[in-house]
Protein backbone atom coordinates (compact mmCIF):
# COMPACT_ATOMS: atom_id res chain seq x y z
CA UNK A 1 0.00 0.00 0.00
CA UNK A 2 1.66 3.37 -0.90
CA UNK A 3 2.22 5.23 2.33
CA UNK A 4 2.85 8.76 0.60
CA UNK A 5 -0.57 8.81 -1.08
CA UNK A 6 -1.90 7.54 2.32
CA UNK A 7 -0.09 10.85 3.52
CA UNK A 8 -1.72 13.14 0.76
CA UNK A 9 -5.13 11.74 0.89
CA UNK A 10 -4.66 12.59 5.14
CA UNK A 11 -3.36 16.23 4.71
CA UNK A 12 -6.11 17.15 2.47
CA UNK A 13 -8.37 15.74 5.08
CA UNK A 14 -6.59 18.06 7.70
CA UNK A 15 -6.74 21.18 5.12
CA UNK A 16 -10.56 20.64 5.26
CA UNK A 17 -10.58 20.51 8.90
CA UNK A 18 -9.53 16.96 10.18
CA UNK A 19 -7.73 16.56 13.45
CA UNK A 20 -4.80 16.72 12.55
CA UNK A 21 -3.24 15.32 15.89
CA UNK A 22 -5.31 12.18 15.82
CA UNK A 23 -4.67 11.67 11.63
CA UNK A 24 -0.73 11.98 12.01
CA UNK A 25 -1.03 8.85 14.82
CA UNK A 26 -2.96 6.90 12.32
CA UNK A 27 0.02 7.63 9.78
CA UNK A 28 2.40 7.03 12.31
CA UNK A 29 1.00 3.91 13.03
CA UNK A 30 0.31 2.51 9.47
CA UNK A 31 3.61 0.80 8.38
CA UNK A 32 3.12 -1.71 11.36
CA UNK A 33 -0.91 -2.36 10.89
CA UNK A 34 -1.51 -5.77 9.48
CA UNK A 35 -2.28 -5.38 5.79
CA UNK A 36 -5.85 -5.67 6.16
CA UNK A 37 -5.82 -2.97 8.22
CA UNK A 38 -3.73 -0.95 5.62
CA UNK A 39 -6.04 -1.59 3.51
CA UNK A 40 -8.87 -0.80 5.43
CA UNK A 41 -7.56 2.74 6.39
CA UNK A 42 -6.94 3.46 3.51
CA UNK A 43 -10.00 2.66 1.90
CA UNK A 44 -11.56 4.07 4.80
CA UNK A 45 -9.83 7.87 4.39
CA UNK A 46 -10.68 7.96 1.16
CA UNK A 47 -14.29 7.61 1.41
CA UNK A 48 -14.15 10.18 3.87
CA UNK A 49 -12.62 12.57 1.65
CA UNK A 50 -15.09 11.16 -0.94
CA UNK A 51 -18.17 12.29 1.32
CA UNK A 52 -16.71 15.29 2.19
CA UNK A 53 -16.02 16.41 -1.23
CA UNK A 54 -19.38 15.04 -1.87
CA UNK A 55 -20.91 17.23 0.71
CA UNK A 56 -19.28 20.10 -0.55
CA UNK A 57 -20.98 19.86 -4.07
CA UNK A 58 -24.19 19.88 -2.65
CA UNK A 59 -24.01 23.02 -0.36
CA UNK B 1 8.47 10.73 16.60
CA UNK B 2 6.34 13.75 14.75
CA UNK B 3 5.14 13.13 11.43
CA UNK B 4 5.56 15.81 8.92
CA UNK B 5 3.72 15.99 5.77
CA UNK B 6 4.85 16.73 2.21
CA UNK B 7 2.87 19.58 0.72
CA UNK B 8 -0.13 18.73 -0.75
CA UNK B 9 -2.77 19.99 -3.74
CA UNK B 10 -6.12 19.14 -3.08
CA UNK B 11 -6.42 20.11 -7.13
CA UNK B 12 -4.14 17.18 -7.57
CA UNK B 13 -5.84 14.54 -5.29
CA UNK B 14 -9.68 15.35 -7.18
CA UNK B 15 -7.80 15.37 -10.63
CA UNK B 16 -6.21 12.12 -10.05
CA UNK B 17 -8.44 10.66 -8.03
CA UNK B 18 -11.22 11.80 -9.49
CA UNK B 19 -11.19 12.70 -13.03
CA UNK B 20 -12.28 15.81 -11.69
CA UNK B 21 -11.89 19.21 -14.43
CA UNK B 22 -10.36 22.44 -12.84
CA UNK B 23 -13.47 24.31 -12.99
CA UNK B 24 -15.54 21.54 -10.84
CA UNK B 25 -12.51 21.55 -8.38
CA UNK B 26 -12.45 25.38 -7.98
CA UNK B 27 -16.49 25.25 -7.27
CA UNK B 28 -15.71 22.52 -4.68
CA UNK B 29 -12.51 24.43 -2.87
CA UNK B 30 -14.74 27.80 -2.74
CA UNK B 31 -17.74 25.44 -1.89
CA UNK B 32 -19.26 27.04 2.18
CA UNK B 33 -18.41 24.82 5.14
CA UNK B 34 -21.51 22.88 6.44
CA UNK B 35 -23.06 20.72 8.83
CA UNK B 36 -22.82 17.87 7.14
CA UNK B 37 -18.86 18.37 7.03
CA UNK B 38 -18.89 17.97 10.66
CA UNK B 39 -21.19 15.44 10.45
CA UNK B 40 -18.81 13.11 8.20
CA UNK B 41 -15.57 14.02 10.41
CA UNK B 42 -17.73 12.92 13.32
CA UNK B 43 -19.09 9.52 12.15
CA UNK B 44 -15.62 8.55 10.59
CA UNK B 45 -14.04 9.53 13.69
CA UNK B 46 -16.05 6.84 15.99
CA UNK B 47 -15.60 4.19 13.07
CA UNK B 48 -11.75 4.99 13.09
CA UNK B 49 -12.14 4.73 17.26
CA UNK B 50 -13.94 1.41 16.97
CA UNK B 51 -11.34 0.16 14.70
CA UNK B 52 -7.96 1.08 16.72
CA UNK B 53 -9.96 -0.41 19.99
CA UNK B 54 -10.02 -3.67 17.92
CA UNK B 55 -6.28 -3.36 16.87
CA UNK B 56 -5.29 -2.51 20.47
CA UNK B 57 -7.70 -5.48 22.18
CA UNK B 58 -6.20 -8.04 19.45
CA UNK B 59 -2.84 -7.29 19.47
CA UNK B 60 -2.39 -6.97 22.65
CA UNK B 61 -3.56 -10.51 23.21
CA UNK B 62 -0.91 -11.64 21.88
CA UNK B 63 0.75 -10.03 24.58
CA UNK B 64 -1.01 -11.19 27.66
CA UNK B 65 -3.49 -14.04 28.33
CA UNK B 66 -6.82 -11.81 28.18
CA UNK B 67 -8.95 -14.55 27.34
CA UNK B 68 -11.78 -15.26 28.51
CA UNK B 69 -12.33 -11.46 30.04
CA UNK B 70 -12.00 -9.48 26.93
CA UNK B 71 -14.39 -9.95 25.07
CA UNK B 72 -16.60 -8.26 28.17
CA UNK B 73 -14.19 -5.61 28.52
CA UNK B 74 -14.64 -4.67 24.93
CA UNK B 75 -18.15 -4.98 25.25
CA UNK B 76 -18.27 -2.37 28.53
CA UNK B 77 -16.40 0.46 26.72
CA UNK B 78 -17.79 0.01 23.34
CA UNK B 79 -20.80 1.57 24.74
CA UNK B 80 -18.88 4.56 25.87
CA UNK B 81 -16.82 5.07 22.54
CA UNK B 82 -16.70 8.97 21.46
CA UNK B 83 -18.23 10.47 23.88
CA UNK B 84 -17.15 10.87 27.71
CA UNK B 85 -19.40 9.59 30.47
CA UNK B 86 -21.59 12.70 30.74
CA UNK B 87 -21.77 12.88 26.73
CA UNK B 88 -19.25 15.18 25.91
CA UNK B 89 -18.25 14.45 21.81
CA UNK B 90 -14.73 13.53 21.85
CA UNK B 91 -12.40 15.36 19.25
CA UNK B 92 -10.09 13.02 17.13
CA UNK B 93 -6.81 12.89 19.51
CA UNK B 94 -9.21 12.48 22.64
CA UNK B 95 -10.66 9.48 20.66
CA UNK B 96 -7.14 7.54 20.14
CA UNK B 97 -6.48 8.81 23.82
CA UNK B 98 -10.09 7.12 24.89
CA UNK B 99 -8.83 3.56 23.02
CA UNK B 100 -5.68 3.61 24.42
CA UNK B 101 -6.79 4.45 27.73
CA UNK B 102 -9.88 1.48 27.17
CA UNK B 103 -7.49 -0.86 26.47
CA UNK B 104 -5.37 -0.42 29.49
CA UNK B 105 -8.28 -0.40 31.81
CA UNK B 106 -9.16 -4.22 29.98
CA UNK B 107 -5.51 -5.07 31.02
CA UNK B 108 -5.73 -3.32 34.25
CA UNK B 109 -9.18 -4.68 35.69
CA UNK B 110 -9.25 -7.60 33.66
CA UNK B 111 -5.99 -9.87 33.91
CA UNK B 112 -5.26 -11.24 37.48
CA UNK B 113 -4.66 -9.67 40.00
CA UNK B 114 -6.26 -6.81 39.16
CA UNK B 115 -9.70 -8.48 39.03
CA UNK B 116 -11.49 -6.89 41.95
CA UNK B 117 -12.83 -4.14 40.51
CA UNK B 118 -13.44 -1.37 43.19
CA UNK B 119 -12.68 2.36 44.22
CA UNK B 120 -9.35 1.79 45.19
CA UNK B 121 -8.78 0.58 41.88
CA UNK B 122 -10.25 3.30 40.19
CA UNK B 123 -7.14 5.58 42.18
CA UNK B 124 -4.33 2.70 41.35
CA UNK B 125 -4.58 3.37 37.47
CA UNK B 126 -4.91 6.87 37.69
CA UNK B 127 -1.32 7.84 35.57
CA UNK B 128 -0.74 4.01 34.62
CA UNK B 129 -2.48 3.52 31.72
CA UNK B 130 0.93 5.14 29.28
CA UNK B 131 3.12 2.53 31.32
CA UNK B 132 0.53 -0.59 30.83
CA UNK B 133 0.51 0.29 27.23
CA UNK B 134 4.55 0.30 27.16
CA UNK B 135 4.43 -2.90 28.69
CA UNK B 136 2.54 -4.42 26.28
CA UNK B 137 4.77 -3.23 23.72
CA UNK B 138 7.75 -4.78 25.47
CA UNK B 139 5.69 -7.89 25.81
CA UNK B 140 5.13 -7.96 22.20
CA UNK B 141 8.70 -7.17 21.45
CA UNK B 142 10.47 -10.26 23.47
CA UNK B 143 7.62 -12.63 21.46
CA UNK B 144 8.74 -11.62 18.44
CA UNK B 145 5.77 -9.22 17.11
CA UNK B 146 7.76 -6.24 16.19
CA UNK B 147 5.48 -4.42 14.44
CA UNK B 148 2.44 -4.93 16.61
CA UNK B 149 5.03 -3.62 19.35
CA UNK B 150 5.51 -0.57 17.25
CA UNK B 151 2.34 -0.15 17.10
CA UNK B 152 1.58 0.33 21.33
CA UNK B 153 5.36 1.98 21.87
CA UNK B 154 4.40 4.88 19.05
CA UNK B 155 0.46 4.85 21.17
CA UNK B 156 2.48 5.46 24.42
CA UNK B 157 4.67 8.48 23.11
CA UNK B 158 1.09 9.69 21.65
CA UNK B 159 -0.43 9.39 25.43
CA UNK B 160 2.45 10.85 26.61
CA UNK B 161 2.55 14.02 24.55
CA UNK B 162 -1.07 14.70 25.82
CA UNK B 163 -0.56 13.70 29.43
CA UNK B 164 -3.48 16.22 30.63
CA UNK B 165 -5.91 14.74 28.73
CA UNK B 166 -4.78 10.88 29.17
CA UNK B 167 -5.51 11.82 33.08
CA UNK B 168 -8.96 13.00 32.66
CA UNK B 169 -9.61 9.82 30.19
CA UNK B 170 -8.73 7.71 33.05
CA UNK B 171 -11.37 9.00 35.30
CA UNK B 172 -13.66 8.80 32.72
CA UNK B 173 -13.17 4.98 31.55
CA UNK B 174 -12.41 3.75 34.39
CA UNK B 175 -15.53 5.42 35.76
CA UNK B 176 -17.43 3.64 32.92
CA UNK B 177 -16.05 0.26 33.47
CA UNK B 178 -16.91 -0.01 37.00
CA UNK B 179 -20.44 1.11 36.16
CA UNK B 180 -20.58 -1.59 33.08
CA UNK B 181 -18.79 -4.25 35.35
CA UNK B 182 -21.29 -3.83 37.95
CA UNK B 183 -23.96 -3.83 35.13
CA UNK B 184 -21.92 -7.00 33.98
CA UNK B 185 -22.37 -8.87 37.09
CA UNK B 186 -25.85 -7.95 37.84
CA UNK B 187 -26.65 -9.21 34.65
CA UNK B 188 -24.80 -12.54 35.21
CA UNK B 189 -26.39 -12.95 38.89
CA UNK B 190 -29.58 -12.26 37.05
CA UNK B 191 -29.14 -15.46 34.27
CA UNK B 192 -28.26 -17.65 37.18
CA UNK B 193 -30.71 -16.64 39.23
CA UNK B 194 -33.49 -17.78 35.74
CA UNK B 195 -31.16 -20.72 35.22
CA UNK B 196 -31.67 -22.05 38.93
CA UNK B 197 -35.44 -21.33 38.71
CA UNK B 198 -35.86 -23.21 35.82
CA UNK B 199 -34.21 -26.11 36.92
CA UNK B 200 -37.06 -26.47 40.11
Amino acid sequence: MNEEKLAKIIETLIAEGEDREELSYWLEIYPFLKEEKQTWLFKHLTEELSRIQSAKKLS
Amino acid sequence: MNQTFAVNSFRDILKANENMENDTITNIESGPQNLEKEKIFKRCGEEREKELSEILTTEASEAIDLVPFVGDGKKIFESVLGTTSDGKELNGKERIIQAAVSVSSIVFFFTPPGTVMTARNLAVLAGKSPVLIGKIAEDLREKGHDRSAEIFARTKSFMERYAETVKETEKDVTASFLEGFENLKKSVSEAFEDEGAGDK
